[in-house]
């Protein structure tokens, strides 16, 4: 049980890092800078 | 006809003439198709956590809650808090992102046709739509349930009740209908939530409560019991998927306004978290006095009912009845507007494009009732429990949360790999869910479509151009 506990968790926090990934460069050219420049 | 106890039956026509009447009202504002569907695209703090809060308090919430609070104890009410209100916050960060990449999208539809391909769209569409018909249904055999157990109405005439008033008043004005009854109905939620609990262990004491835990089901004090553990992180990823999935939610991203989007969606998930947790702790006093599932008649979603009505009086029993009853007709009413707004959106537009807007609106009505009517007569039949139907579902969901957030954000996502993701994810999620367990399943889904796309795409990286995304839904 402790380690889908685990595995669960982890899962989680993946999730949250694809969520915020903007904010910390995950996903490089997100096309908004682009469109900050124009 | 003569069994039917119709001072209960009257307190619900009351509750539904008062929603129908003010949807009515509202209705005298809608001027366009675009109204009717997707709103003006300017609620702010008020309406928008207001529309968020009453859609996703769902009799789910006020009902399943303490049955999770019931089988892992306290650890049960609190995970139940987090899976749903973690969610909503986590959606914050997609909804801001949503306003810059899609000016002009109204639907999930509009996302998944301008991000990716066609498999992609009409599997999305296909798994989108039977997703909210089982919620739709898990609302219906929970409003159901509760009129006919805890307050004598036959199951098939509650249903009738429930369907007909929601379909009336959501059908009359749409989305500004079914987002203005809704700031009504969530004040009488809270009200309820914030009066209920403390009445009830008013009555019956909080020392006592916690003794005959510690007497008759130590094991329910544990916060780190396991089962309720795997409960809090399992189903937050099942909770994860049901919010990024859900049009509902996109259709309120749209519709709050540009600069509050982020702030009303986080608002709105920590104030929902509480909900299930206060509603959860009726539990506990069940558990304390060895309440039984014969004693609720075989059906667990019983319990905070039975437990308001048993503990706290008659008068707070038919609180609860009202809140409970404004939870489902809140609910029903969000995906009969979100399943509406998609099917013309989505197909109708699609398959006729140079529709006028009054036949857009009739079709959306028309599709509203339609809808209702298959959802009322899917949930006759009463399935399962409402928790193991969102646990069931729960697989779809955990399949997309990757695709659809790494596709906002991630050009080199692979559109093959994102349709091979959710196809694997789900084939084995639901050979997990029937192996290993159900939760268990939901991980699995979740796990699954994350590897295949990051694989996919590291295989063969696209180059998305997210200029595409602005014209998604013109």
């Amino acid at each position: 049980m402790w380690t889908w506990i685990a595995i669960s968790i982890a899962t989680t926090l993946l999730v949250v890092i694809a969520a915020v990934g903007p904010y910390i460069g995950l996903y490089g050219d997100t096309g908004e800078e682009r469109g900050k420049k124009k | 006809m003569n069994n039917i106890p119709w001072g209960n039956v009257f307190i619900v026509l009351v509750l539904g003439f008062a929603f129908c009447g003010l949807s009515w009202l509202i209705s005298k504002k809608v001027k366009s198709a675009d109204d009717f569907m997707f709103g003006t695209g300017k609620l702010g703090v008020a309406f928008g956590s207001a529309s968020l809060l009453a859609f996703w308090i769902t009799g789910n919430t006020v009902m399943a809650a303490p049955e999770s609070a019931y089988n892992y104890g306290v650890i049960g009410a609190m995970a139940y808090g987090f899976l749903g209100g973690f969610a909503v916050v986590l959606f914050a960060p997609l909804a801001k992102r949503i306003h810059r990449v899609l000016p002009n999208s109204r639907t999930v539809g509009d996302y998944y046709s301008g991000r990716f391909d066609n498999k992609n769209y009409y599997l999305f569409l296909a798994l989108s739509f039977f997703y909210t018909l089982m919620l739709l249904i898990t609302q219906g055999v929970g409003g159901g349930n509760l009129l006919e157990q805890i307050f004598g109405i036959p199951y098939s005439f509650a249903l009738v009740l429930t369907f007909v008033i929601v379909m009336i008043y959501a059908a009359m004005g749409g989305f500004n209908s079914v987002t203005g009854v809704a700031f009504i109905q969530v004040i009488l939620i809270v009200l309820v939530v914030l009066v209920v609990p403390p009445v009830v262990y008013f009555k019956t004491g909080v020392s006592p409560v916690y003794e005959g835990m510690k007497n008759l089901d130590p094991e329910k004090l544990n916060i780190f019991n396991q089962g309720g553990l795997l409960f809090m992180f399992a189903g937050c990823i099942m909770g994860i998927g049901e919010v990024f999935m859900d049009n509902t939610f996109w259709q309120r991203a749209y519709a709050i306004r540009k600069d509050k989007v982020t702030s009303i969606f986080a608002i709105s998930g920590i104030g929902w978290l509480f909900v299930p947790m206060a509603v959860g702790t009726l539990a506990f006093v069940a558990l304390a006095n060895g309440v039984t599932l014969d004693d609720l008649g075989g059906n667990i979603n019983q319990l905070a009912p039975y437990v308001a009505k048993i503990y706290g009086g008659n008068f707070v029993g038919y609180l609860f009845l009202v809140c409970v009853w404004s939870a489902l007709a809140s609910t029903i009413a969000g995906c009969l507007s979100s399943l509406s707004s998609m099917f013309v959106n989505d197909v109708y537009m699609r398959v006729k494009p140079n529709a006028t807007p009054k036949e857009m609106l009739k079709v959306a009505r028309i599709v509203m009732l339609i809808v209702g009517v298959i959802a009322l007569v899917a949930s006759l039949p009463r399935i399962a429990s409402m928790l193991s139907m969102l646990v069931f579902i729960g697989v779809v969901n955990a399949a997309y949360i990757f695709p659809i957030t790494l596709g906002l954000f991630w050009k080199k996502l692979n559109v093959n790999a994102a349709f091979l993701s959710v196809i694997c994810a789900i084939v084995i999620g639901y050979i997990a869910y029937f192996t290993v367990g159900s939760l268990q399943g939901c991980v699995v889904s979740a796990i699954v479509s994350l590897v295949v796309c990051l694989v996919g795409s590291w295989m063969k990286p696209a180059n998305f151009d997210w200029e595409l995304l602005k014209k998604a839904g013109r």
